[in-house]
């Protein structure tokens, strides 16, 4: 049905796809997974018609195509659900369904028969919500259904799942694989973007693996087992891509201590305490609380009870959260979203790490320029760009994350948190990042990293924490647990009744 | 033609595409004031004597200082249209006789009274994040409301004399309300190049979302802003008391207009602060002296007004296409 003839993609400077080439049948589900910033989005939003391949062609039927917007992908029969949520919140779920191609009755839309199909659709998902409903007042897990369904809804031959289970639960997911099965007996082809294991062995009869935007294999999944699955994702060994972890000290001192903290109103409590030189991981299943406690610490989320204190030369103080007063303190925050939240992009990398400086002064004083310390940040993180002057949003994403990450480092804080560290980030500059955190841990910083990326947590913490629905679930010593330890605790809330727990390093 | 002279013309060439993007990167108060002086010296050479600039300069003070409010508003991605408001606030209870005080104690009932109007277009702003646009507009309403009001009971009259002396003195030949002028300018263009408050002001203007989450105090620095904002239309105020000698309801009515068009020319978009405060302050004699041109070609308040309209229009155009690319 489609094949993908050495497709290349390029962003700027950065290879994001290197000739891939592998064919897709008809009648069939076939996975595309790889580890973040594999290609595996980048090659479906080829296909999806949101921006144009650099080199190679894309047959579908033999035909070469090439769509260059996503109403043109759909016209040709390529239906995409995204993993971003393109559903408006003041219209109802059926006005989002049949958005721009709403049944009419002359100049009129025909509401009666756009609510039945819109039941229909919904029903085909094993969902009985109100189709009336706005979209802004259902769950967020809910409005992913919606969106599923408003991909699946359009007439097509092939259809694209970007990470559809990342915000679905349990029986969610259940009905997910049903509507596959339904799609692939009625002869479609069905793309499965994911990089969990479980669904794709379930779900899928073949997966293509990518790696670093080059195509490492194609395989029916029967011929393979979880740990070659694994081993082609990763493709290296992980201590070379990770820092060495020290053996842990006994005696640091707690620099922050969360004791009872509720993110979510009559939610479970959670504890925890971050040591010096220690690096910690916050795991979980997307949507599962993990953004909530690390932006309450940040002081960015309202948290309802508990408290939170911080060692403030050798005396643990209570802290008030609020953004204000945990910078104040010495609490460094690192959004996943560096665009929005981190950076200032129109000012230049001087002025984005000087601004770190200030917290503590009074704004009538005047600023220090600090200019040798941020030529030593920029020399020690190795921030390739033309100049200090230079402006922070023409560097790539890796560089602007140690913009981000130094701007912290120049107020010379010890409680770094981070979202996402690496998302969109290549992989060069991602070594270079953990090396940064395991560096400023050293130093007697504390970390607390939240990452929807496992082997990321695995590689670079010394304890992960699984967070499942708001609550600590599990701790794990980083270098001793597994990927599927941790999604076992992710999953279910609890520990496999026979303990079998091979490393990944 | 040689490999030297080809290179030469090649040199030359990119010099004048350099020197084009740098001008084209100034304010454009920079190259209008240029193009319109060049114009005054072949339609009416009379502008340019040197007794005529210095009165422009002066009829430009309060202007020029109203300005360094609405730039300082306009960095931080907020705007300040109640200058106008303060202004006939400040000439009313100034010129009443309503509040039977010595005018010391009047000028500083003038200067609470700024402070408590930027102190509440901040509230509005920052704790219910209303629109500046709104906000103060409807502040400026509200309070011209009231001094209309106020004003059939007792009509504003004659300005302190302290006020009309002011303008009046002049040091050597130069007018003491544009030297009051220049000594403002040069403290704060250091104090906003140098201070905390400066950097944070850029960082809010790039920013503000990424302001917030870093932990940049967003409602104090906005709070100065406003606050300053509405003092320096309090001594705009004054200097325009002083000159016309009488209170008016009137006075300062295109004053937030024109302080908007000017910060625009000058240089400075919303959340840019490009033009620092001498593009703006260029741009306040720029509009003064186009006023002065466009009368005494006999073309007065319409083609004034209609300035005004095609500045501000013509920059929110270049704002928008500036953001989309």
């Amino acid at each position: 049905m489609i094949s993908f003839d050495k497709v290349t993609k390029r962003f700027g400077s950065n290879l994001a796809l290197c000739e891939i080439s592998f064919d897709c049948a008809a009648g069939s589900v076939h996975a595309v997974t790889g580890e973040n910033g594999a290609g595996k989005s980048t090659l479906m939003n080829l296909l999806a018609g949101i921006f144009p391949a650099d080199g190679g062609e894309i047959r579908l039927r033999g035909e070469p195509i090439a769509p260059e917007r996503p109403s043109e992908a759909r016209r040709l029969g390529i239906s995409t659900i995204f993993q971003e949520l393109t559903l408006l919140p003041n219209l109802t779920i059926a006005e989002n369904l049949f958005l721009g191609r709403e049944p009419m009755r002359g100049a009129m839309v025909n509401r009666r028969l756009m609510q039945e199909r819109a039941r229909e659709i919904m029903a085909r998902l094993g969902s009985s919500l109100d189709v009336d409903t706005y979209c802004g007042d259902i769950s967020l897990a809910d409005q992913h259904l919606v969106e599923i369904a408003k991909g699946v809804s359009v007439d097509a031959d092939v259809y694209i799942f970007d990470e559809p289970t990342a915000a679905l639960n349990a029986p969610e997911v259940e009905k997910l694989g049903a509507l596959l099965e339904s799609l692939k007996a009625a002869g479609k082809l069905v793309f499965y973007v994911s990089h969990r294991l479980d669904e794709i062995f379930r779900f899928c009869d073949r997966v293509s693996v990518l790696k670093d935007g080059r195509h490492v294999e194609t395989r029916a999944t029967l011929s393979l087992t979880r740990d070659e699955l694994v081993s082609l994702m990763v493709g290296r060994v992980l201590s070379q891509f990770f820092p060495a972890r020290p053996t842990p000290a006994e005696s640091a001192p707690v620099e922050l201590g969360v004791r009872d903290l509720q993110v979510v109103e009559a939610g479970p409590k959670v504890s925890l305490a971050l040591r010096a030189g220690e690096i910690v991981g916050l795991a979980g299943l997307e949507g599962q609380g993990q953004r909530s406690i690390i932006r309450a610490l940040a002081g960015l989320h309202p948290s309802m009870a508990g408290e939170v204190t911080k060692n403030v030369a050798g005396e643990m103080k209570l802290l008030k959260l609020s953004v204000v007063e945990t910078v104040m303190a010495g609490i460094g925050f690192v959004p996943e979203d560096r665009k929005t939240e981190g950076l200032y992009l129109p000012l230049s990398i001087n002025q984005n790490i000087a601004l770190g400086m200030l917290p503590r002064l009074s704004i009538w004083k005047i600023a220090p320029t600090g200019r040798n310390l941020i030529a030593d940040l920029m020399l020690r993180m190795n921030v390739r760009s033309t100049s200090a002057g230079q402006e922070v949003g023409q560097l790539s994403g890796g560089n602007q994350q140690k913009v981000m990450i130094g701007r912290w480092l120049a107020a010379g804080i010890n409680v770094l948190l981070l979202e996402e560290p690496t998302r969109g980030v290549d992989v060069g500059a991602k070594t270079e990042i953990y090396g940064l955190l395991r560096d400023f841990a050293h130093r007697g910083g504390a970390v607390l990293v939240v990452s929807s990326e496992l082997l990321e947590l695995l590689g670079l913490c010394d304890r992960i924490l699984v967070v499942r629905q708001n609550e600590i679930v599990a701790e794990l010593e980083g270098a001793g647990t597994s990927e599927e330890e941790v999604m076992q605790y992710a999953l279910t809330g609890h520990a496999k009744h026979s303990q079998a727990s091979p490393c990944l390093n | 033609m040689t490999r030297s002279t080809t290179s030469q013309t090649m040199a030359i060439g990119h010099m004048l595409q350099v020197s084009g993007r740098v001008i084209l990167s100034l304010p454009f108060a920079y190259a209008g004031t240029v193009i319109l002086l060049i114009a005054a010296y072949f339609m009416r050479p009379a502008l340019l004597s040197p007794f005529l600039l210095l009165l422009i300069a002066r009829q430009a003070a309060p202007l020029g200082v109203a300005v360094l409010g609405q730039s300082l508003c306009m960095r931080v991605l907020s705007i300040d249209l109640s200058i106008g408001g303060v202004v006939v606030g400040v000439s009313y209870i100034l010129t009443s006789g309503l509040l039977p005080f010595p005018d010391p104690v009047l000028l500083l009932i003038a200067i609470v009274f700024g402070i408590a109007v930027g102190l509440l277009n901040a509230f509005f702003i920052t704790r219910l994040r209303a629109s500046s646009v709104m906000v103060t507009l409807a502040v400026t309403l509200i309070i011209t409301g009231i001094a209309v009001a106020f004003s059939q009971l007792r009509s504003p009259g004659d300005a302190p004399q302290i006020l009309r002396d002011l303008v009046r003195i002049k040091i050597g030949i130069v007018p003491l309300a544009l030297l009051i002028w220049v000594a403002l300018l040069i403290p704060i263009a250091l104090f906003l190049r140098k201070s905390v408050f400066g950097r944070y002001i850029d960082a809010i203007g790039a920013n503000p979302r990424a302001a917030w989450v870093s932990g940049i105090p967003y409602v104090r620095v906005v709070t100065v802003v406003h606050v300053m904002s509405s003092l320096f239309a309090v001594l705009s105020g004054f200097l325009l008391i002083g000159f016309v000698g009488v209170g008016s309801m009137d006075l300062g009515r295109d004053l937030a207009l024109n302080s908007l068009a000017a910060v625009i020319l000058g240089g400075v978009t919303f959340g840019q602060g490009k033009g620092g405060v001498f593009g703006p302050t260029v741009a306040a004699l720029m509009l003064t002296f186009s006023f002065n041109l466009l009368t005494s070609l006999g073309l007065g308040e319409p083609a004034k007004l209609m300035m005004q309209g095609l500045v501000i229009g013509v920059a929110a155009a270049a704002y928008s296409v500036q953001r989309k690319t």
